[in-house]
């Protein structure tokens, strides 16, 4: 088979669906089958995972760790829909300086960017595959 | 890009509206797809064409709703928006009593367009 590309875009949010953690599975079984991630789009609900503050409990997986360590291992890009992130509380230093907010909490190895970086994703990837 | 498909991205819209952010998320990513020249369909699927009922008053509820960004479409050169057929009937409606021009489509020529599409995602 040859080796194709994919966009992972995770819609779900986790505790209320099992999205990011079928979308984690899915990433990891293709990068071992020898594809190409060329994305991770966190849409929707999905973009919770991009926030640093989670801490759920000691025995049981760490969704927003365990998306932080396979992208450092495979170089991925974590993509966050900023227009998303930011009405569910989801914000890096600058949109934090920008609304006049105390804290951020974006998570590190996540970045916030807009819905062309999907659009794009999609353009150019072979397959784009939702977790919602 | 293939251009033997008939969109690069089908948009399938099946929640009522108000729904949470479902309508308003769907509706900026086929926005966004067509600011980028990616040819862009939309279907309405079951309560999904509820989204497209006239003279709805989201402020009610002091809610914004997304009867501007839909009027809008055309303006984003979005003019591929179907319904399904069955949905009007489920719902009393008929095309003409809906707040922008769509086809009504039986299910064989929705499977049609979402074979036909290189992306699909639905909200």
């Amino acid at each position: 088979m040859t080796d194709k590309s994919f966009v992972i875009h995770v819609c779900g949010g986790p505790y209320v669906s099992l999205a990011p953690l079928s979308a984690l599975r899915f990433t990891k079984a293709a990068l071992a089958a020898g594809h190409t991630i060329q994305r991770v789009f966190f849409y929707q609900e999905g973009v919770a995972l991009a926030n640093a503050l989670s801490c759920p409990p000691q025995d049981e997986i760490n969704l927003t760790k365990a998306w932080q360590a396979i992208a450092a291992e495979h170089q991925l890009e974590l993509s966050v829909c900023v227009a998303a992130a930011l009405k569910r509380g989801i914000v890096d230093a600058k949109e934090a300086a920008r609304f006049g907010l105390a804290h951020h909490n974006l998570a590190e190895g996540f970045v916030l960017t807009g819905l062309g970086q999907l659009v794009d994703g999609m353009a150019n990837a072979d397959r784009t595959v939702t977790f919602s | 890009m293939n251009t033997s498909s008939t969109f690069d991205l089908l948009v399938i819209f099946t929640q009522p509206p108000l729904t949470a952010s479902f309508p308003k998320e769907a509706l900026d990513l086929a926005l966004v797809n067509s600011t980028f020249e990616q040819r862009t369909g939309l279907i309405f699927l079951g309560a999904g064409v509820l989204q497209l009922v006239q003279n709805q008053q989201p402020n009610v509820l002091a809610l914004k709703g997304t009867q501007a960004m839909l009027k809008a479409l055309a303006l984003y050169d979005i003019d591929q928006v179907f319904v399904e057929e069955q949905a009007l009937l489920d719902y009393s409606l008929t095309t003409a009593a809906l707040l922008l021009p769509v086809a009504s489509c039986n299910t064989a020529k929705l499977q049609q367009f979402i074979a036909n599409s290189r992306n699909i995602i639905t909200f």
